[in-house]
C-alpha cells in the first residue's frame, strides 16, 4: 500500500476565492492511482475553516481506502467525535495557539485513539507537547514541523528542539508543502529528519489539488512524487514512508509496502 | 489569569527607562502583546496536564509501594523456611 498522508477534497461550489478548482474526490483519485498511490488521507483544507461537512461528504465517495483528519477549533462533545471516529476519522487537524478550550476534548480524543495532527509548527508550544505525550497523545506535525522556512535547516535550532521532541517518542512529522516552501530548503530539512528520525517518523503529504499556486493543480501530482524522491533518494526509506509507517499511523488494513510499478 | 498584580504595575509606572516610556507602560504594552497572551492561554492546559501525569505518577508509587510491602511481608517466611512443605 502506498499512502499520500496530504490531500484536500472539496466541489468546486465550496471554493469561495480564485482559483475555482475543482477538488472532487473523483479528480484526486484519479491523479492518485495514475501515481499508484492506493490510500487517501484527507484533511480539512483550511479555506473551508471548522466545518467538516464537506471532508465527511467527500469522503463517503471515496472508491480507494481513505482516512479522515477534521478540524479541532471548538469544543466538541465525547459523542461527536466517536461518531467522527466511527466515519473513518483517524485524527484531529488543530494548531496549539489556543489549546484551553480544546482540554476536555484533547481528552476525549485520546480515549478514542484519534492522534493530533498540528499546524503552525510547534516552536514555543514544546513544553506542551512534552506533555501532550506524557499523557498518551500522539502526535503529528504538518508541513515539517515548523511555521516557516526562514532559517538554515543545519543551524535552525528550532528543528534541532522539534527532532529532540520527536526521537523516540510518539512523533511524526510530515513532509508536506510542495511549492511552498524552497527545494533547497525542504531537502536540507528532510535530509535532517532522516538522519535523526528514520522513515519510521516520516510522512509524506502531497497536499493536491493546490489552491493558493499561483496556477490551479500546480504542481501536478505526479510532480509532488518526483519532489518526494529528491527529498528522501533512497527507494526503500522511500517505500517505507508510503507504505508501512503511514498505514500503522493511519490504521490502514494492508500495513505492507509494495514496491512502485517500474 | 493575571500574572502581574496591579501594584506592582502602579509602582514600576511612575520610573521610566530613558528615551523610551514609563517601565509600567512598557510592562503594560508587553502584557498585552501576543507572545505574552500566548503564554497566558498555554498556561491552563499545561497546568491540567501536568496534575493528571502528577495523579498518575502518585497512582504508580502508590501501587509500588503496596508491592513492594507485600514482598517484604512475603519474604521473611521464605527464608525462614515456614513456606517449605
Amino acid at each position: 500500500m502506498r499512502i499520500d498522508c496530504e490531500v484536500h477534497a472539496f466541489r468546486r461550489e465550496a471554493r469561495r476565492a480564485a482559483p475555482i478548482i475543482d477538488g472532487s474526490l473523483e479528480e484526486l483519485d484519479g491523479a492518485a492511482r495514475d501515481c499508484a498511490i492506493t490510500g487517501l488521507v484527507l484533511v480539512q483544507p483550511s479555506f473551508l475553516n471548522g466545518d467538516p461537512t464537506e471532508l465527511f461528504a467527500q469522503a463517503s465517495q471515496a472508491r480507494m481506502p481513505v482516512r479522515l483528519i477534521p478540524p479541532l477549533v471548538q469544543p466538541l462533545a465525547l459523542e461527536v467525535l466517536e461518531e467522527w471516529g466511527r466515519s473513518g476519522a483517524a485524527g484531529l487537524a488543530l494548531t496549539l495557539e489556543d489549546p484551553d478550550p480544546l482540554a476536555e476534548s484533547l481528552e476525549a480524543a485520546l480515549q478514542l485513539g484519534l492522534h493530533l495532527e498540528v499546524s503552525g509548527g510547534v516552536e514555543g508550544r514544546e513544553h506542551l507537547a512534552e506533555l501532550l505525550l506524557a499523557d498518551g497523545h500522539r502526535l503529528v506535525f504538518r508541513g515539517f514541523g515548523l511555521a516557516d522556512s526562514a532559517s538554515d535547516p543545519a543551524w535552525d535550532s528550532r528543528l534541532e528542539r522539534l527532532l529532540t521532541l520527536a526521537q523516540g517518542a510518539e512523533v511524526w512529522v510530515k513532509l508536506s508543502g510542495v511549492g511552498r516552501v524552497p527545494d533547497g530548503w525542504a531537502q536540507a530539512a528532510a535530509g535532517r529528519m532522516l538522519e535523526a528520525l528514520g522513515p519510521e517518523q516520516l510522512l509524506w503529504g502531497s497536499d493536491w489539488p493546490h489552491v493558493t499556486a499561483a496556477h490551479a493543480y500546480a504542481p501536478s501530482y505526479a510532480q509532488t512524487l518526483e519532489w518526494l524522491e529528491k527529498l528522501v533518494p533512497d527507494k526503500d526509506a522511500r517505500e517505507r514512508i508510503l507504505g508501512e509507517t503511514s498505514a500503522a499511523l493511519y490504521g490502514f488494513r494492508s500495513a505492507t509496502s509494495r514496491p512502485a510499478p517500474a | 489569569m493575571r500574572i502581574y498584580s496591579r501594584p506592582r504595575f502602579a509602582t514600576g509606572r511612575v520610573h521610566s527607562i530613558v528615551g523610551l516610556a514609563p517601565i509600567g507602560d512598557i510592562m503594560e504594552l508587553e502584557r498585552h502583546s501576543p507572545h505574552a497572551q500566548r503564554d497566558v492561554a498555554r498556561r491552563a492546559i499545561e497546568q491540567k496536564l501536568e496534575e493528571r501525569l502528577y495523579t498518575r505518577h502518585a497512582a504508580v508509587e502508590d501501587l509500588l509501594w503496596l508491592v513492594n510491602r507485600a514482598l517484604a511481608g512475603a519474604l521473611p517466611a521464605a527464608v525462614c523456611g515456614e513456606g517449605t512443605p
